[in-house]
């Protein structure tokens, strides 16, 4: 074997520009296999990722849509008990809400040490600025980072739990209050790690996860009640979990009724709903690019084999001169297959790499959202299927040369270089 | 006995419904040491003749003997190991490795081989100094002329340790002199011990030889190693 090896590390060195030239197809045919590959997958990933944090089949959880827009202080209290009715609803199991708000807590415009680390995010706001996550117990599973209850505190306030970048500046007990809205008091109860992350509350139908370095953690409080923003913005963010043997029309019909009584229209669509119309909205375009990207992809792989049958077919009397030389015919395969592997091995891993930095690293939107799953994608499917890609396309690119020149006698491949067939 | 002892070989071709019998019933010993010169028309079998003794080819029926070992039916990494150390081939038209250096093209029969790095280096430049070109070792064919090209392939001839050396109309793509000192290199090599067998339409270049073996149709049609042995 170190012979065949020997003769394919020369081979490809003294064909720098063929292989240049093949390594560059293979690059391409690569970037297109892994680009289509990792979106697809990470699609895919994405909404098992929710469905795993929100800890229930997507068919079972409502999500609230909320039409009318009124706002009083007296509203806020109806939408209060709006949400109390909703959890008594027969077959709902449970209710929950987010919010993402900044506050401003007394105290901290004078904590230099707190201003100092709190993150970029806020460039351009006051350093004091605090991002308050709000978030209803039931839905602390889409909290990632280990936060799965509230604590009780001794003071009685609801309890708080920073970013642990904060940990040097707000220690366990502080109490902290919100300066402008009714002074709203929270006690620190313990922190949140530096690699916790939520969902977005921006794109509510493909949850990408965001950090939530430097933000605050807390339950609603009593004044949440009573605060028309709040209760108005969280209308849209309502999660009601059903039981599975309840009857999920009559729920909804239930939900749709109360609202009109009281004043206002809500209405409520499971995630699974809701995934399936934003799928229906985008399925021409996902299936023309996953279409296009199969094509290109098949192209692609078309190209690199035929180009090296085409190589090994040139290549067809230095075979055998090779062969005249004391090498065997399944040398001549081996060096085949050696070579077209060692293009196809580097260009995949290479382009593997490249696709791996550029998901880490990219500052497009897109990706940034979805880097976790996109890099998660890329990892567990796509490197595995990057591998088995490679081993196709190198079978294949060998199978076809080698089975041509195999079928010569190797008299018949040198036929050139000697004085005709008499 | 005899190196190279062929009885009764057979080749057909076929294509199609179309049988061709490129030899028919050969039946030649050849010994060590020995000259050969193997002439005949275009057509007759001379190189099937010499892609069977090389190896490079099989025949259809008859019994092949290389050195008392029966070749008949024999695996392909057999017959490769004897054409990579104990029978080397030069050609008509070189069959040189363009992209490869001299040097590298004369190394190609001992990469196979089990050798070091220096060993290899050593035999090689041997080989070179014995046809007087080692002052091209480092050029590609494409910048030699064919009489510098022929002696590369002959120096990759020695170079492997070869016995036999078989040429096919080693001077046919050669000026009459430059011809004449190659076939004078394979008289020194004959002289050194090596077998020479030699395909050529020229019967001036033949007669370097110490036997003419003349081929029609396949047949050995005359053999005049007798007389000149």
């Amino acid at each position: 074997m170190g012979a065949i090896w020997k003769l394919t590390l020369k081979e490809l060195k003294k064909k720098k520009a063929n292989t240049l030239l093949t390594f560059i197809v293979c690059l391409v045919a690569m970037n297109t296999i892994f680009s289509a590959v990792t979106n697809a997958t990470s699609a895919v990933y994405q909404k098992k990722q929710f469905e795993e944090n929100i800890g229930v089949n997507l068919g079972r959880v409502l999500h609230l849509h909320y039409r009318e827009n009124e706002e009083t202080e007296e509203f806020a209290i109806v939408l209060s008990d709006f949400k109390d009715y909703l959890r008594r609803i027969e077959g709902v199991t449970a209710v929950g809400q987010f919010d993402s708000t900044t506050r401003y807590f007394s105290g901290i415009e004078n904590m230099e040490k707190y201003k100092e680390v709190n993150p970029p995010q806020y460039e351009g706001y006051p350093l004091d600025l605090s991002w308050v996550v709000t978030v209803d117990e039931e839905l602390l599973s889409l909290v990632r980072g280990g936060l799965t209850e509230y604590a009780k505190t001794q003071s009685g306030y609801p309890p708080i739990y920073p970013s642990e970048i904060f940990k040097e500046s707000i220690p366990i007990g502080t109490v902290l209050t919100d300066k402008y809205n009714d002074e709203v008091k929270y006690e620190v109860a313990g922190y949140i790690s530096k690699k916790s992350k939520w969902v977005d509350k921006n794109d509510l139908i493909r949850f990408p996860f965001i950090s939530l370095n430097g933000a605050f953690v807390a339950p609603y409080t009593e004044w949440s009640r009573t605060d028309i923003m709040t209760q108005l913005v969280c209308m849209h963010n309502t999660y009601i979990y059903v039981s599975e043997s309840a009857d999920l029309e009559k729920i909804k019909q239930e939900i749709h009724n109360y609202t009109v009584e009281h004043g206002f229209d809500a209405y409520a669509e499971t995630l699974e709903e809701e995934f399936a119309l934003y799928a229906g909205e985008t399925r021409y375009l996902t299936t023309a690019q996953t279409a296009l990207a199969i094509f290109i992809s098949v192209l692609s792989a078309i190209s690199v084999v035929a180009l090296f049958t085409t190589n090994a077919l040139l290549k067809r009397t230095q075979y055998g001169i090779l062969i005249a030389n004391g090498f065997t015919i399944h040398d001549i395969a081996a060096e085949i297959a050696l070579e077209i592997g060692f293009i196809t091995f580097s260009s995949a891993a290479i382009m593997w790499i490249f696709k791996l930095i550029e998901l880490r690293t990219s500052k497009n939107l897109g990706i940034k959202l979805f880097r976790d799953i996109l890099l998660t994608a890329h990892v567990r499917f796509t490197l595995p299927l990057c591998i088995a890609i490679v081993l196709i396309l190198s079978a294949l690119s060998t199978i076809l040369p080698a089975l041509k020149v195999i079928r010569y006698q190797p008299c018949e491949l040198i036929g050139d270089e000697t004085n005709g067939n008499d | 006995m005899a190196m190279i002892e062929l009885k009764e070989i057979k080749k057909e071709y076929r294509n199609d419904e179309v049988v061709t019998h490129a030899l028919n019933g050969i039946t030649l010993n050849i010994d060590q040491g020995e000259f050969v010169a193997v002439m005949g028309a275009s057509g007759s079998g001379k190189t099937t003749l010499l892609n069977i003794i090389g190896c490079m080819d099989v025949p259809t029926s008859g019994e092949y003997r290389f050195c008392g070992e029966n070749l008949g039916g024999a695996k392909e990494a057999r017959l490769s190991a004897i054409r990579g150390s104990r029978i080397a081939f030069v050609f008509q038209h070189f069959a040189l490795i363009n992209s490869y250096t001299v040097f590298e093209n004369v190394e190609v029969p001992l990469v196979r081989h089990t050798m070091s790095k220096s060993e290899r280096r050593k035999n090689v430049t041997a080989a070179l100094d014995a046809v007087g070109i080692s002052e091209l070792a480092k050029k590609l064919p494409t910048h030699i002329s064919g009489g510098q090209k022929q002696r590369v392939a002959i120096a990759r001839a020695i170079a492997c340790g070869a016995d036999v050396i078989l040429a096919d109309e080693p001077t046919g793509a050669l000026d009459s002199k430059t011809g004449r000192e190659i076939i004078q290199l394979f008289s020194e090599l004959n002289g050194a011990g090596k077998t020479i067998i030699l395909i050529t339409h020229d019967r001036q270049i033949a007669s370097f030889a110490k036997r003419i073996i003349t081929i029609q149709d396949g047949r050995i049609t005359e053999d005049d190693g007798s007389v000149k042995r």
